[in-house]
């Protein structure tokens, strides 16, 4: 039973991993709700000139030895991905994602030869992604 | 716009419509299937004077043979894998969220796209330890070890 207790100092400072294996940053804070005395999340500091991010403890799988293990993919991970077409051909890269019920519906997408001053962006439903993995791969060739 | 007509010299092709040129392949991007950019194409190797494969130079210089190309387009090559060589440098966790180092290299015994073992790393002065290949869960960004791993 010893060892299922941690302090604060076991948890800040520590590297937030997400199911993919990728390191998201270091835990900087621990949150704890006074009256039910319980975790509520932690924030985690992405790096340089980035916003911090607050893990909600329903997306902690569990307090590892060196690191948090998180059992969800957060979405910030992908923004700036490179998005390709399932036969190679760059589309562009992600701006922002679109999210229902914390569930990936649509990415907004910069096109890869953006002029300036252009507003244009692609919408992207989730039903045409094949695969996120190192970039984003789509289901069908697309023409941009 | 501006280029030579090509005359055609050959007892099986009357023009060259469709027929790709090495030139085309040169500068290629190569992706792996996970969208990782493998590099791009710096050669051709040619078996029994067809093409057996690229070579693409990135982050590694490597040799893919053309059963690895799932795609192939103006653009860019698309393989059906993930180059085992990118595993190199990628952080092991187990799954307690213990770090184990990182991978400096792969026990392989042949030149396809497996291994048997990785070879880990915690810093300059550890000893190295081998991991097999059946005791990895999650293979991605970084590597997180399963339940099975002692």
């Amino acid at each position: 039973m010893k060892e299922a207790i941690i302090t604060a100092d076991d948890i800040v400072g520590k590297e937030a991993v997400d199911p993919h294996g990728a390191v998201l940053g270091v835990v900087v804070k621990l949150h704890i709700d006074t009256r039910s005395k319980q975790i509520t999340g932690i924030t985690v500091d992405l790096g340089f000139l980035k916003p911090d991010l607050f893990v909600g403890i329903d997306y902690i799988h569990h307090f590892g030895v060196d690191a948090v293990l998180l059992n969800k993919v957060p979405a910030e991970r992908f923004r700036n991905m490179r998005v390709i077409a399932v036969d190679g051909t760059e589309i562009g890269h992600v701006k922002d994602v679109v999210l229902e019920d914390s569930v990936i519906t649509q990415l907004t997408v910069i096109p890869l030869h953006k002029k300036a001053f252009s507003k244009v962006l692609y919408h992207i439903p989730v039903s045409e992604i094949k695969e996120i993995g190192a970039s984003v791969i789509l289901r069908k060739e697309m023409t941009p | 716009m501006f280029s030579r007509k090509i005359a055609v010299l050959s007892t099986k092709f009357e023009n060259l419509d469709g027929l790709p040129t090495a030139r085309k392949y040169l500068g290629r991007k190569v992706f792996s299937t996970s969208g990782l950019f493998v590099g791009k194409v710096n050669d051709l190797v040619f078996k029994h004077n067809a093409l057996a494969g690229v070579i693409v130079s990135g982050r590694y210089r490597i040799f893919v043979d053309k059963e690895y190309f799932s795609s192939d387009t103006d653009d860019a090559i698309m393989l059906s894998i993930d180059p085992i060589l990118f595993i190199i440098g990628k952080q092991v966790f187990d799954v307690e969220g213990r770090k184990l180092g990182k991978v400096v290299g792969l026990e392989k015994g042949t030149a396809d796209n497996s291994f048997g073992s990785l070879l880990v790393r915690k810093n300059i002065i550890s000893k190295v330890k081998k991991i097999p290949r059946s005791h990895i869960s999650i293979c991605k960004e970084n590597i997180i070890l399963s339940k099975a791993y002692p």
